[in-house]
């Protein structure tokens, strides 16, 4: 039999030895450790990795700053496609990869939160009212440095359930993400082939044919991909348009690549559905780029190339112009040219 | 609850704080409800089964134990395997055998649409159903007493470090240590918090990292831009390596856990992993490479079966029997058989050598003559030869591995591109995942008992930085849950 006396006060001798020696100096490491990580991170993030989109996010978050910022919104299409300079001094590509329904409306509400009477450009394709375009919209790198201090952010976390308790801890929270947080700041810094151009991403070379080739092969393998959308997603973004009718809500419909559009079977449903948006919404306006480009304007059949982006965004901006929609971010309160009848559907060459 | 969840980070120092807070005698109420509890986090009703093995096992022992000769004791023996086979049975291999029979009718053509069941598998019934049957098993033979406390004889069954994934204990080695009281001793603790980073380390740096990879190229419902059709010869060679090191680190870096969780608990669970890449020659491999699952294997099937006889065919339908079971138990599925059968026929090959052809090179004096074959050479070659037979366990389906394999051997075709080598990923998760070995090669500098003295402190504070600020998510199930 053991003597309950001699049990307990090893025990106990050994915890405070365990204690000591061990949990405390390691529990202290580990705090120090990961709190200067979490503050280095989270400021390097949302202040000077201006690729990652996370800086995207506090950009966006920002309600003093950039009033007379126009914001594009959109997935990778929109990314690749809208050089903002070529539209102006005030554009800014908001564009983040896999962006569907979702990642848009969260946005969006950040954006039209604020007292802003700036357009908002939202790139009008055949994915953009899915919920979750490709299935995995949410990368939660993006959103972690936002978890405890916004609530916005935290509540479409948990909406999504993508939201973690560890999420909450200061330290605790980029846990398994730093090497994907590096990775993006490494494409940033060694970009030989891509041109990295405030939120947009360009990719300088074209590819050679034969490559095209095959990925026009595999687009259609891939079979159609109908225009898709849920009454319950279109109410969501109405709400979002009708409680900011100074805003005006630009959906541009931009160049695609003749095999997506061989590929897209309904592509009057979805003129159908920007009209009754527009018709709905005295603040959208929906404009559709049919382009008859070469190859060289793409980097493959999804994406523009960084001269095709460039063509377009200076095109859009001439149209623009001439519809009275375009805006420089100067002028103090944009008047708009009446609605029109119809959404506006324009041809453009190389 | 996983070992990588936030609930076990809670739930764990809870368990050891309240155990070493309670007297002894109380000790086994709190483990076996903490064990329950560990166990219903994935589904209250697996708790039924584990309930319905406990008691069978025990009652069969029990009765088993009252009697003196072995013949009386056989029906009890059957009975107890009887139950818990066939729960086993039932839970993993109904809809493998149900389509294996449909298969067979349409090869001999027969039209035969055999039902899919809804069958739900309960996690870590291999598990806890062989620790069971090893109790029924030794206390048959004599080899071990019936354990009269029905209480702490489910504690031995449900016992949470090693529930879900082994190491599959022996009942003279874990019972013994759950009725006697365990002291906190600051070695042994210290131990046991480093072969938890240890585990943790493999699983979260290594194995989730090199993940990535194989899942791309394994990837299912390939359209041609991911998975076996797009992957290129090189690619899939690439992930086979890959995909053997991260099943390694995955299991071993579970059995670290749990060993080192039961350490904190003053109890000691057998080692289930010995550097098996180590290993010379594939009877060393498997003598370091799950080690309980092995050992339960040549015990209970190999050894009853005769074992290693004289008789060169009597050993290798032995030792191919053993592989193929042991290939089943794995998996409900071919894939798992083939490499299993191949490992065996591996085993097979090994005794073929000892057994002639090296008795028939000392007859001729020829042996010494022979150059030696570098340790390094051997090493290497073995671990090609696992690395490729563990496609088959990874791949979707035989097709799936033979396409992999196809295209590994016809290196003609192989294009060694970055972007073919890289895969979509990228060259920074491909670097990661090189770096990732590395670390793991550099682990393996440590002493294998991890009784680090003085510098255990800063063996924790290292491992927690490289898992901190290398580690990959934390939220992935562990691979050998499935079987």
């Amino acid at each position: 039999m053991t003597d309950p006396q001699t049990s307990s006060t090893s025990n106990s001798s050994h915890f405070r030895l365990l204690v000591r020696k061990i949990l405390l100096p390691l529990g202290a490491f580990i705090v120090v450790v990961s709190l200067i990580a979490d503050f280095v991170f989270t400021k390097v993030l949302t202040e000077y990795a201006e690729l990652s989109n996370s800086y995207k996010l506090a950009r966006l978050e920002d309600e003093t700053r950039l009033l007379n910022e126009i914001p594009i919104f959109g997935p990778s299409i929109s990314r690749n496609a809208y050089y903002p300079d070529s539209l102006g001094a005030n554009y800014y590509n908001y564009s983040m990869e896999n962006a569907g329904f979702i990642i848009n409306e969260l946005l969006l509400k950040l954006e039209s939160d604020k007292d802003k009477t700036t357009p908002i450009i939202i790139d009008f394709h055949f994915r953009v009212m899915e919920m979750d375009s490709q299935g995995s919209s949410i990368n939660i790198r993006t959103y972690l440095p936002f978890v405890t201090k916004d609530e916005r952010v935290r509540d479409f976390l948990k909406d999504n359930d993508r939201y973690r308790p560890h999420q909450s801890i200061p330290g605790g929270r980029y846990f398994g993400v730093y090497s994907s947080y590096v990775k993006d700041y490494l494409a940033e810094v060694y970009q030989p082939r891509k041109l990295y151009h405030k939120g947009g991403v360009f990719n300088k070379e074209a590819p050679p044919p034969e490559q095209m080739a095959r990925y026009i092969e595999k687009r259609r393998k891939d079979g159609p991909r109908p225009f898709t959308y849920a009454p319950d997603l279109e109410a969501r973004l109405e709400e979002i348009i009708r409680a900011n009718p100074d805003r005006l809500f630009l959906f541009i419909g931009s160049p695609r690549h003749f095999s997506i559009q061989e590929m897209l079977p309904n592509y009057d449903e979805m003129k159908g559905w920007g009209k009754r948006i527009q018709e709905r919404n005295d603040n959208v306006r929906v404009i559709l780029f049919e382009a008859d480009y070469p190859d060289r304007y793409f980097k493959d059949t999804g994406h523009l190339s960084l001269e095709g982006a460039r063509r377009f965004s200076g095109q859009l901006r001439r149209h623009l112009e001439q519809l009275g929609l375009y805006y420089t971010g100067e002028e103090s309160a944009p008047v708009w040219p009446a609605k029109p009848a119809d959404i506006a559907v324009i041809q453009l060459s190389e | 609850m996983l070992f990588n969840s936030f609930e076990f980070l809670l739930f764990l120092p809870a368990t050891v704080v309240l155990y070493y807070l309670l007297p002894w005698r109380l000790r086994w109420i709190l483990l076996l409800f903490a064990s329950y509890l560990f166990y219903a986090s994935w589904d209250p009703k697996y708790l039924l089964l584990i309930l319905v093995t406990t008691a069978t096992t025990w009652y069969a022992g029990g009765r088993m134990a009252a009697l003196k000769d072995k013949e009386s004791r056989k029906p009890w023996l059957l009975g107890s395997l009887f139950v818990n086979l066939g729960l086993l049975i039932y839970f993993k291999y109904t809809n493998f055998a149900l389509d294996t029979f449909e298969q067979i009718s349409a090869f001999i053509g027969l039209s035969v649409h055999a039902p899919e069941l809804k069958v739900f598998l309960p996690v870590g019934i291999s598990f806890y159903t062989f620790q069971s049957l090893s109790y029924s098993i030794d206390i048959y033979y004599g080899r071990t007493r019936h354990e009269k406390h029905f209480g702490l004889y489910a504690l031995f069954v449900a016992y949470f470090p090693q529930l879900v994934m082994g190491p599959i204990e022996r009942s003279n080695n874990l019972l013994p240590q759950l009725k006697r009281e365990q002291f906190l001793r600051y070695e042994q603790a210290v131990q046991g918090l480093c072969k938890i980073g240890q585990g943790f380390f493999k699983k979260l740096v290594v194995a989730d990292r090199l993940k990535l990879y194989v899942d791309e190229v394994h990837f299912l419902g390939d359209s041609g831009v991911s998975g076996p059709l797009a992957a290129d010869g090189v690619a899939a060679l690439i992930s086979a390596f890959f995909f053997a090191i991260q099943m390694y680190c995955d299991f071993s870096g579970y059995s670290d856990i749990a060993i080192g969780t039961s350490r904190l608990m003053g109890v000691e669970l057998m080692e289930n992993f010995k550097k098996p890449f180590l290993a010379r020659n594939i009877s060393d491999f498997w003598v370091r490479w799950h080690i309980s699952l092995t050992t339960w294997f040549m015990d209970y099937v190999f050894v009853p079966m005769g074992g290693y006889t004289p008789n060169l065919f009597r050993t290798s339908v032995n030792l191919l029997i053993v592989a193929m079971v042991t290939g089943i138990w794995h998996g409900a599925s071919w894939t798992f058989i083939i490499a299993f059968g191949f490992m065996g026929v591996l085993m097979v090959s090994r005794v073929l050598y000892i057994m002639k052809v090296e008795k028939w090179l000392k007859a001729k004096n020829l042996d010494s003559k022979l150059p030696s074959v570098p340790t390094w050479v051997q090493i290497l070659a073995l671990f090609v030869t696992f690395s490729l037979s563990t496609t088959y366990i990874r791949a979707n389906s035989i097709q799936s591995a033979h396409i992999l394999l196809g295209k590994i051997f016809q290196p003609g075709n192989w294009i060694l591109t970055t972007q073919n080598i890289v895969l979509k990923n990228g060259q920074f998760e491909f670097g990661m995942c090189l770096f990732s070995i590395f670390l793991l090669f550099l682990s393996y500098l440590v002493p294998f008992n991890l009784k680090l003295g003085r510098y255990s402190l800063a063996y924790l504070m290292g491992i927690f930085l490289v898992i901190y600020l290398f580690g990959y998510d934390g939220s992935t199930d562990f691979f050998y849950f499935q079987f």
